[in-house]
């Protein structure tokens, strides 16, 4: 090899190394660059694993008491309007043995609130339980192989058995004369699936009595055959044992002969008419018909001396390999797999707070027991605040449960809430609470007022079993707020230097390195990388952040494309792309 | 033998350009096939990895019904269950490749707080002396249970990573109180994996499928176990293997070993039976998804090998054409046929086995590429490099039959008065 050559090939090959490097770092810098989908935070966040300064209450006192009416006869009613009421003074006066009634509706509607708190807490178990679909079991594939077509090569005579036959063969496949000659004998039928490549393309029928017995044909002197016994000249003695006439179908003259039979030729050699059987010669379908891999076809100038009645149709390929998906035996709860691991989490949540209202129903009812059962010994109900009666309605005009006296006093409402024992350093008298009252839909907040120093006998549902819970009351800042008097309410205790803002995302969004918890997070239009103060794992599939992020966040899911540091995003306001919905 | 080689390479060197060319189809042919066999064994490693790479090579065995693990967080405990000591232990150690093995309580959802926080869904374990060492964890802050503890009253607890950020919030958690169904336990200390693995995971089904269990988990000793749930509950074992091709064996071994003391009545239906749970087999059945269209993948690029040797037997057919003077004289000087068809055959091969040899070193390059560009990972099989080496080689041998045997065939009269 020349220098000059050596060198050329220096510098291909330089060039070579160059382009492929140069190649792997342009796709490096295209990836880095892929946009990368992020999510709205607040569109994931849970939160209803939230603050820990959150309590359940109910209002126990307030401006206004209204006495709705039950189902009891009421002998009297002792106030009118414009009146004023001191606290204790009596309003309504039942007839206190049919007021027992209503105690057993109030029985009832406990025993509604106990088996909705079971009914509840099952749900929660029974969900926690199930299985989520991302274990579910892999189906499995199966090909089954139904063997070759069982198509015939060569009809032969004994393959005839019975009037009707059907048999499968190609366009190749031999029809043996015999096999033609015995359909004929015993007049019997036979259809003929024309398959071509395992594709069945038509049918062809052939019914033996329509395969006559003998056809006139013209042949020359020298091509008859004088043993050939049936072959017969027309002018000619006819063979004794052969009928004058074919007996069997077709009666009349089978075919007819030539229109101008050549009697002579220019070369001198004379026709003659004569009468000889069709079947001379095994049949081979191809020779009439074809098959173009769409549809069949039939050159009819070919078909003399075939007799059957030939039907394409469309291409019917066989599928020799069938493909089977089948599903492992399970015999789990019929509901295992239908939900995914994070709606498991969220059902065993909703069905966690539905046995925590039922609870807190079930305390009212009780409450609503004790009080009517106070109200049963003497049949009246009292005035529970001082004030001037606004609203009197005629009781026996008025149906159950309206409002039929209504006092208005001077106080505010007072919400009390029922603080657990470990948290009562968190509340102070004094202190604000923001209130949510669930009934009316009134927000507000308020001032706690009272600590008892004794817990409540009531069971609490939704903390540590062993803890206790204090009533704290508080009364509501503004005056004017509409509540109802023992309709209940969430509490949430506002304390000096902290914002309740805890956030659940799934657990995915998370990722850790030896620094800690980390999130990526939308900067602008770009993705970066931010450390977060994680707190409870809810089940292994929910996370509370604690700080670092808030609602108004985008976040990544953390990995394949969404570990670019610096990627651009693209904002999106569903999570169909994360879950490829 | 030599003569023939030297004349081979003499042959190729001759029309440099033309048997580049030629090669060219064997080493695109050998690339695309080691090219795509190396990018199914690296996404078959990755997903083996992701399931079992943490290197701890545990097999858990534990009770099945209707062929699936039992949870005896409700409902009852099956009969003919016996309860399992440290004597199963020995006999579990004597199976080969046992490394060590455990026997273990274990309860999904419980109630478990620290002061007025739930830590939801966390898990409970009743552990031996055994458990951590063969389970892969370790002991990162305070200590673990002594033997007096182990096999005391002592109500004390050890908990994970995952319990001391859910509930302590930067508190040091030594010391302090968890209340286990009730029940007080004090947490004196933290554990945590050996291995700091992490699956690769590109979505969030491949999340779902390779993370595991993310929930937190405290550990009690065992003997305290009936204290807080029940004393008749079936363990389950877990068993470490020497390597992780081991596992599926030390499993199966493993429950052989347990099955045997069941005394469920023969003929039961649905009888509780103790299973492995082979993750080496779940990463095999993950990798069968696949492997309809790797066998396609492998098809396709073998057929480019395949043309690749159609062009050997076409340019060796230009090359008898064009030398048949050349053999005329050989045979006319008395070459045997044989020797007319050895030449070549040699140079067949030899064209093909430097296109094979090539297309290895074309087929990694391109395996690294793709594992760039397309972000797949791709894992180097020898034995595909051998096999794909030889295949061009035989190629050669095929495709260089004819030509070869067309050459020794001329009659060297004709060959002659060739023009």
């Amino acid at each position: 090899m020349t220098k000059k050559k050596r060198i050329r090939l220096i510098i291909i090959i330089a060039a070579i190394v160059v382009a492929i490097a140069a190649a792997l770092v342009l796709v490096r810098v295209l990836n880095k660059n892929k946009k990368v989908d992020v999510f709205p935070v607040n569109m994931i966040n849970d939160p209803y694993w939230g603050s820990e300064a959150q309590y359940t209450g109910n209002v126990s006192a307030g401006r206004v008491m209204n006495v709705k009416l039950r189902n009891a006869l009421v002998e009297s009613v002792p106030v009118h309007e414009g009146q004023h009421v001191s606290q204790g003074d009596v309003l309504l006066v039942y007839d206190a043995a049919e007021y027992q009634l209503t105690l057993l509706a109030d029985e009832a509607n406990i025993a509604v609130q106990e088996a909705r708190i079971e009914r509840a807490k099952k749900m929660a178990r029974h969900y926690q339980c199930l299985r989520p679909s991302e274990d579910a079991p892999k189906p499995k594939k199966e090909t089954i192989d139904h063997g070759p077509l069982p198509i015939k090569k060569e009809l032969k005579a004994e393959d005839i058995k019975k009037e009707e036959s059907e048999f499968m063969i190609t366009p190749k496949t031999v029809i043996t004369k015999e096999f033609l000659k015995r359909l004929r004998e015993k007049g019997w039928m036979c259809r003929l699936l024309l398959y071509q490549d395992d594709t069945n393309f038509g049918t062809y029928i052939i019914d033996g009595l329509e395969i006559p017995e003998w056809v006139y044909v013209y042949e020359a002197d020298d091509e008859i055959q004088p043993d050939d016994p049936t072959e017969l000249d027309e002018g000619g003695e006819e063979d004794p044992e052969e009928p004058e006439e074919p007996t069997e179908e077709p009666t009349e003259e089978p075919t007819e002969p030539p229109t101008e039979p050549p009697t002579e030729e220019p070369e001198g050699k004379t026709y003659h008419k004569v009468k000889k059987d069709p079947i001379q010669k095994d049949w081979i379908l191809s020779d009439i018909l074809s098959f173009d891999g769409t549809q069949g076809m039939m050159n009819s100038a070919e078909t003399a001396g075939y007799y059957g009645k030939v039907t394409f149709h469309d291409p019917i390929p066989y599928e020799r390999y069938e493909e089977i998906i089948s599903y492992p035996d399970y015999n789990g709860d019929p509901e295992d797999f239908a939900y995914s691991r994070k709606e498991l989490a969220q059902l065993a949540a909703r069905s966690t707070r539905e046995a925590a209202e039922a609870e807190k129903d079930l305390l009212l009812a009780r409450i609503a027991l004790q009080k009517d059962r106070l109200t049963a010994q003497t049949g009246e109900v009292r005035s529970t605040i001082s004030g001037v009666v606004t609203e009197v309605k005629d009781p026996h005009l008025a149906s159950e449960g309206e409002v039929v006296i209504t006092v208005k006093g001077s106080e505010n409402y007072v919400v009390t809430a029922y603080v657990a024992e470990l948290d009562l350093d968190k509340v102070q008298i004094g202190a604000k609470e923001t209130i949510y009252a669930y009934e009316s839909g009134t927000s507000c907040t308020a001032t706690i007022s009272e600590i008892e120093g004794i817990p409540t006998t009531e069971s609490w549902y939704g903390g540590n079993p062993n803890n206790s819970y204090y009533p704290v009351s508080a009364i509501v800042d503004d005056a004017a707020a509409e509540m109802i008097v023992g309709e209940y309410c969430q509490v949430t205790m506002m304390q000096e230097g902290e914002v309740s803002d805890a956030i659940f995302i799934p657990l995915m969004f998370v990722r850790s390195d030896e620094k800690g918890h980390y999130v990526m997070v939308a900067e602008g239009n770009r993705l970066a990388k931010r450390y977060v103060r994680t707190g409870k794992n809810i089940y292994g599939s929910e996370l509370e952040i604690r700080s670092g992020l808030s609602v108004d966040d985008y976040i990544a899911f953390p990995y394949g494309d969404g570990e670019n540091n610096g990627a651009p995003v693209v904002r999106k306001e569903d999570l169909s792309s994360l879950y490829n919905w | 033998m030599t003569e023939d080689l030297k004349l081979s390479f003499k042959g190729i060197w001759s029309h440099r350009l033309r048997s580049f060319l030629t090669m060219l189809g064997i080493i695109v042919g050998v690339a695309a096939v080691i090219a795509v066999v190396s990018t199914i064994s690296g996404t078959n490693e990755q997903i083996k990895n992701n399931l079992i790479g943490d290197g701890t090579n545990t097999v858990t065995i534990q009770v099945y019904q209707n062929g699936w693990a039992m949870d005896f967080s409700y409902g009852s405990v099956p009969e003919g269950i016996p309860e399992f000591d440290e004597s199963i232990l020995e006999e579990i150690r004597k199976v080969d490749h046992v490394v060590n093995a455990s026997l273990i309580h274990r309860r999904d959802y419980v109630d478990l707080y620290y002061l007025n926080n739930e830590l939801s869904g966390s898990m409970v374990y009743g552990i031996d002396a055994n458990y951590l060492e063969t389970a892969g964890y370790q002991i990162i802050s305070g200590r673990g249970f002594s033997e007096n503890e182990l096999n005391g009253q002592k109500k004390i607890v050890l908990i994970d990573e995952t319990i001391k950020e859910s509930a302590f919030d930067g508190v040091d958690p030594l010391g302090k109180t968890l209340e286990i169904q009730g029940e007080p336990f004090v947490v004196i200390g933290i554990v945590d994996k050996k291995s700091e693995f992490e699956p690769v995971i590109k979505n969030v089904q491949d999340y779902y499928t390779y993370m595991g269990d993310t929930r937190g988990a405290v550990y009690i000793p065992d003997h305290m176990w009936p204290l807080v749930f029940r004393y008749d509950e079936p363990k389950t074992l877990i068993v470490k293997a020497t390597s992780t091709d081991d596992m599926a064996g030390v499993g199966k071994k493993s429950e052989d070993i347990l099955n045997q003391y069941l005394h469920v009545p023969e003929g039961t239906e649905n009888a509780p039976k103790y299973q492995s749970n082979n993750l080496a087999q779940a990463a095999s059945e993950l990798q069968q998804l696949s492997s309809s269209t790797n066998i396609l993948l492998i098809g396709i690029a073998s057929i480019s090998l395949l043309v690749g040797g159609i062009g050997v037997m076409n340019i060796m057919l230009v090359s008898v054409t064009e030398r048949t003077r050349e053999i005329g004289i050989k045979k006319a000087l008395g070459a045997r046929k044989s020797r007319i068809r050895r030449q070549f055959l040699m140079e067949a091969v030899i064209l093909s086995g430097i296109g094979g040899i090539l297309g290895v070193v074309a087929g990694i390059i391109l395996a690294k590429i793709i594992s760039v560009v397309a972000m797949i990972p791709t894992a180097i099989n020898v034995p595909s490099i051998i096999i794909a080496v030889v295949f061009s080689m035989v190629i050669g041998i095929i495709f260089g039959m004819v030509p070869s045997i067309k050459a020794s065939n001329l009659n060297p009269i004709d060959a002659l008065g060739y023009e």
